[in-house]
């Protein structure tokens, strides 16, 4: 679901203002300039680093230089930030300051980096044994307290510029080593490093060009907030005096000459302290901005009230309910609204109805809308996106509109849900029999015991082997096939009178398909339970569905018995797909095809959708919005005679 | 498509082993993820190799491309026995197979632009200078159906077809003699799926490499292949050609996954419901019987015999060509030369010869 709201999402962003071929990089660059916060933030940093190159122009004093005879004087016009102990100018000394919190926040950072990401991307990328020692390593090592270690390589190296830099990037590394570790690790299982070795690419080629550019992202994120932090643990070596020689201007240095001077003039803490907190600050913003930048727009949460303002057609208001139908979809249009504006549709105008124990499919490939069509009709849209208009009467009385309370009593005893994945519908960490033993109690008002022993028996009813003895266990321990069929007892509990199935068997082999497509339809046989199966598979619509709906790019373009469905297709989509099936019998040549893909949400014609791939597209085809006209949305389907040939 | 009755891959034998229990165990007993698998597969020629999930069938393909270790038995390409090598795979070996998968979401680095995908291989062995690189992966997508647009694309900017479609290019550009098909198709739409199908027949025809075709689902081997191979619980039980397979399948398991795929048209859905219903077998104990002598299929086998419970049947030449790992075939059920039609141990072994036709 979520990856249909993303590609429709990107779908919606019209075309000009994507940066044809631009990197990534670029785009996210771009975002960060639409985040006052963090653009102010870059523009600071930039300010410092430009006070940092062009230091001795600014600074009015030589920051070494000594005078006497002010010593320790307060904010002046000759001195604009005061004096130290010596006489030193304190605007010079800070303004060379920058100079040295840079090249340390810079410096140790790259240390850090050099010495982390390799060892990160080893022990990541190997696994097994290096992975397990090395992980242990990085623990202990995490474990030490950094300025600790900072004392320790001071110790041995000495003082200096470039000591203070290894000292700071060694307490660094370990959290780049941890975090490159992680990414390395979820990357090895990716196909294309596979593809990779089948290429035959060396090892250090694998990991270097293949691996490390999805590391660029967090890196970068992480080493802002690091070179906040070397400034800060510079600041702190320079005050324990550990740092540079007192003589150089830094920041730490200027704090412990406030630190022992501040009963003589209590300003000096200021000017040092104030550059410190501001200079982090700004890192940790810049490293915010870049990572919510690269994670893309943030999403807003859909407020609820957006679902409940369908507006209502006059029509719905007028026509009654059919009296045999027990679910009636009339004239549903789902629309994302996209963060940036605009609204899309994602299902235009749907019209559906479901007899009592009815097995209708619902046939149609990725983008078509279908999944987006049940979650309407459940009441559970995804954020972002809304029931534009349209309403859904079960058994006669509207379900759009409710409030969530009202929609939780007609999602368990009126209609229910499995999912492809499911593990989406059980919870990892509550037993099987607690979780059927809900429903039971909560629609029918059963006890504990008489619960589960209903819940023993429902799965029985679904072919679990010792009903009585799985009820203990967690969903980890069924297998696919088995935890789909859990999760169908977990829908037939409160005995609903539809069942919606989205994709429910496609994750599932084929024996188990079967298995559980043959328990729908004994369900259905004994409790005139109706089935809204969604599907892509035509075989699944051949051997399960009454009657079916084929959707195209949001639309119903068909809707026929199934027999006639498959024998006379009456839309020119259904037929191509019908043809196209590679499942069919063994023809000498080619399969025949459909050219071109299914259009993108967002990139829909206002004419026929299908008609620019259509065989039998007209003219009149792509000037207006077609109707769905005797069940058929097509200008041709009466001249035209459509056959599947084999 | 002319097949030659030469081998161009050997498997024999082929044994892989997993380690099971947790990664901290000290003591872990080792799991037959494949066992004993022979198979051939000729030059110009598709094998499918059809299985459910944890038949193995992907641990073959694994093996063959070397990314998955082998602990016994041969795999010979075209005379170089690739099990002995040591942990260097030749380059000319790496050239020779070639592989595309079955998730076009992660087979491409999401970091890169798409005609990455080809000149990388291309760079890293030694083909022309950057710019041939990049004239040589506009070849090869004009040759898989993309344009010179889609090349300085994401993946993130393609359709899934259009993925694979950069996959096949990557597999394509090094002139593969074999191409490891890894459920290649399964994740594409019906619609995408019968124009890749069409495009690795065209490519095959105009370039006589063959394919490995490794796939969950019996119905998409049918147009691509030539001989199908079916696994279950890492051994193999049949290996016939594509139309008599499907027309006269002889492994019981075989014939039940023939008769749980879907059809393709309503007509008969009822007489094939009925006839799953009647013949469920409802046999006790777990699916598949691992590590123990015997047929691991025979708890759901409707034709089980005595036999079955204490022998593990080995795979067959029968007189007709195919290979079939089955007692109703061997001295202990055979009766009729080629059928199972009077097998000894229990009077319904032939019951079910009709449930094929799908």
């Amino acid at each position: 679901m979520s990856e249909t709201v993303s590609k429709t999402r990107k779908a919606a962003v019209p075309a000009a203002e994507r940066p044809a071929g631009g990197s990534g990089a670029a785009r996210a660059f771009g975002r960060v300039r639409r985040r006052p916060v963090a653009l102010a933030a870059v523009v600071f940093l930039l300010l410092l680093l430009a006070a940092a190159v062009f230091a001795p122009l600014l600074a009015p004093y030589d920051p070494r230089e000594q005078n006497y005879s002010s010593v320790l004087s307060g904010p002046s016009a000759e001195h604009l930030l005061g004096t130290d102990e010596l006489g030193r100018d304190t605007l010079s000394r800070l303004v060379h300051g920058i100079r040295i919190a840079l090249l340390v926040a810079f410096g140790s950072v790259g240390v850090a980096m050099v010495i982390g990401v390799p060892i990160g991307l080893l022990l990541g990328y190997r696994g097994g044994w290096w992975d397990r020692l090395g992980s242990r390593a990085l623990d202990i090592s995490d474990a030490l307290p950094g300025l600790l270690v900072g004392f320790a390589v001071i110790a041995i190296l000495g003082r200096g510029l470039l000591e203070l830099m290894l000292a700071i990037g060694f307490i660094f590394c370990m959290s780049f080593a941890r975090m490159t570790r992680a990414v390395a690790l979820a990357e090895r299982e990716k196909v294309y490093l596979d593809a990779a070795k089948v290429a035959g690419l060396r090892t250090p080629e694998i990991l270097f060009r293949q691996v490390l550019p999805n590391l660029t992202g967090p890196l970068v994120v992480q080493a802002a907030v690091f070179m906040g932090s070397a400034i800060g643990v510079e600041a702190a070596l320079s005050f324990l005096g550990l740092g540079l020689d007192a003589e150089e201007p830094t920041w730490g240095g200027m704090l412990s000459v406030a630190a022992d001077e501040q009963a003589r003039q209590p300003f000096l803490a200021f000017p040092p302290g104030l550059a410190i907190i501001l200079s982090v600050l700004a890192f940790n913003l810049v490293s915010d901005g870049i990572s919510d930048a690269l994670g893309g727009a943030r999403r807003k949460p859909a407020k609820r009230r957006a679902r409940l303002g369908a507006k209502r057609t006059a029509e719905a208001a007028v026509v009654p309910a059919e009296p045999d139908a027990l679910l009636e979809v009339r004239g549903v249009t789902v629309e994302l609204e996209p963060p940036g504006g605009g609204r899309v549709p994602l299902v235009q105008d749907v019209s559906l109805t479901i007899g009592r124990g009815e097995v209708v499919g619902l046939l149609g490939e990725s983008g078509s809308g279908k999944s987006m069509l049940a979650r309407a009709v459940l009441g559970l849209l995804p954020p972002a996106t809304r029931l534009a208009s349209g309403t859904v009467l079960l058994d006669g009385r509207e379900i759009t509109g409710l409030s969530e309370r009202e929609l939780r009593a007609v999602r368990g005893r009126g209609i229910s849900v499995v999912f492809q994945d499911p593990m989406t519908a059980l919870s990892p960490v509550h037993t099987i029999g607690r979780q059927l033993s809900e429903p039971l109690r909560a629609h029918f008002g059963m006890s504990k015991a008489a619960a589960r022993k209903r819940a023993a028996e429902l799965l029985r009813r679904v072919g679990v082997e010792n009903p009585e003895s799985r009820l203990d266990d967690y969903p980890h321990q069924f297998s696919g096939g088995m935890a789909q069929r859990v999760a169908i007892a977990l829908a037939l509990a409160a005995e609903p009178r539809l069942l919606i199935a989205d994709e429910a068997t496609s994750a599932l082999d084929v024996t188990t398909q079967s298995q559980v497509l043959d328990l729908l339809l004994e369900l259905r046989d004994e409790f005139d339970m109706a089935v809204l199966l969604i599907t892509h598979d035509l075989g699944v619509v051949a051997e399960t569905c009454d009657r079916t709906a084929v959707m195209y790019a949001g639309q119903i373009v068909e809707v026929s018995d199934v027999r006639a469905l498959f024998d006379r297709p009456r839309h020119p989509y259904t037929a191509a797909l019908l043809a196209a099936d590679p499942s069919g019998e063994v023809t000498d040549g080619r399969l025949p095809t459909i050219p071109g893909g299914v259009p993108l949400a967002g990139e829909w014609p206002s004419g026929c959708h299908f008609a620019n791939r259509c065989a039998f597209s007209q003219e009149g085809c792509v000037a207006h919005p077609i109707p769905l006209a005797d069940q058929v949305r097509c200008l041709r389907s009466a001249d035209l005679t459509l056959g599947v040939v084999k | 498509m002319s097949v030659s009755q030469e081998r161009l891959l050997s498997v024999r034998d082929l044994t892989v082993t997993y380690e099971s229990g947790r990664a901290m165990q000290w003591r872990r007993s080792p799991v037959k993820a494949i066992d004993g698998v022979s198979f051939d597969v000729r030059p110009g020629e598709t094998l499918g190799l059809v299985g459910e999930s944890g038949s193995g069938k992907s641990t073959i393909g694994r093996s063959i491309l070397r990314l998955a270790d082998v602990s016994g038995g041969t795999i010979d390409f075209d005379g170089l026995d690739v099990t002995a090598l040591g942990r260097r795979t030749p380059l000319s070996y790496r050239r020779a197979v070639q592989a595309v998968f079955q998730d076009p979401a992660s087979s491409l680095n999401p970091r890169h632009v798409v005609s990455t995908a080809v000149t990388t291989p291309l760079r890293r062995h030694g083909v022309g200078d950057a710019a041939a690189r990049e004239e040589a992966a506009a070849a090869a997508f004009e040759r898989v159906g993309l344009s010179r647009a889609h090349l300085s694309r994401l993946p993130s900017e393609l359709s899934g077809g259009q993925r694979q479609r950069v996959a096949i290019a990557r597999a394509l550009a090094l002139e593969p003699r074999l191409i490891v098909c890894d459920e290649a198709v399964s994740a594409l739409d019906v619609s995408t799926q019968s124009q890749i199908i069409n495009l690795l027949a065209d490519l095959q025809e105009s370039t006589g490499m063959s394919y490995l075709f490794v796939t969950h689902d019996l119905r998409i081997v049918r147009h691509i292949s030539h001989r199908v191979a079916v696994m279950h619980a890492g051994r193999l039980v049949e290996l016939a050609p594509v139309e008599q397979l499907f027309d006269s399948p002889r492994h019981p398991y075989t014939r039940s996954l023939l008769a749980a795929s879907p059809a393709t048209h309503p007509t008969g859905r009822e007489r094939r419901r009925s006839h799953r219903a009647n013949y469920r077998p409802n046999h006790h104990g777990p699916e598949i019987v691992r590590g123990e002598e015997g047929c691991p299929f025979r708890n759901r086998c409707a034709s089980v015999m005595e036999v079955c419970r204490t022998k593990t049947p080995p795979l067959r030449e029968l007189a007709d060509g195919g290979r079939v790992a089955c007692h109703l075939y061997g001295e202990e059920g055979r009766t009729v030369e080629g059928g199972p039609h009077r097998g000894k141990g229990r009077g319904k072994g032939g019951g079910r010869g009709s449930t094929g036709e799908g």
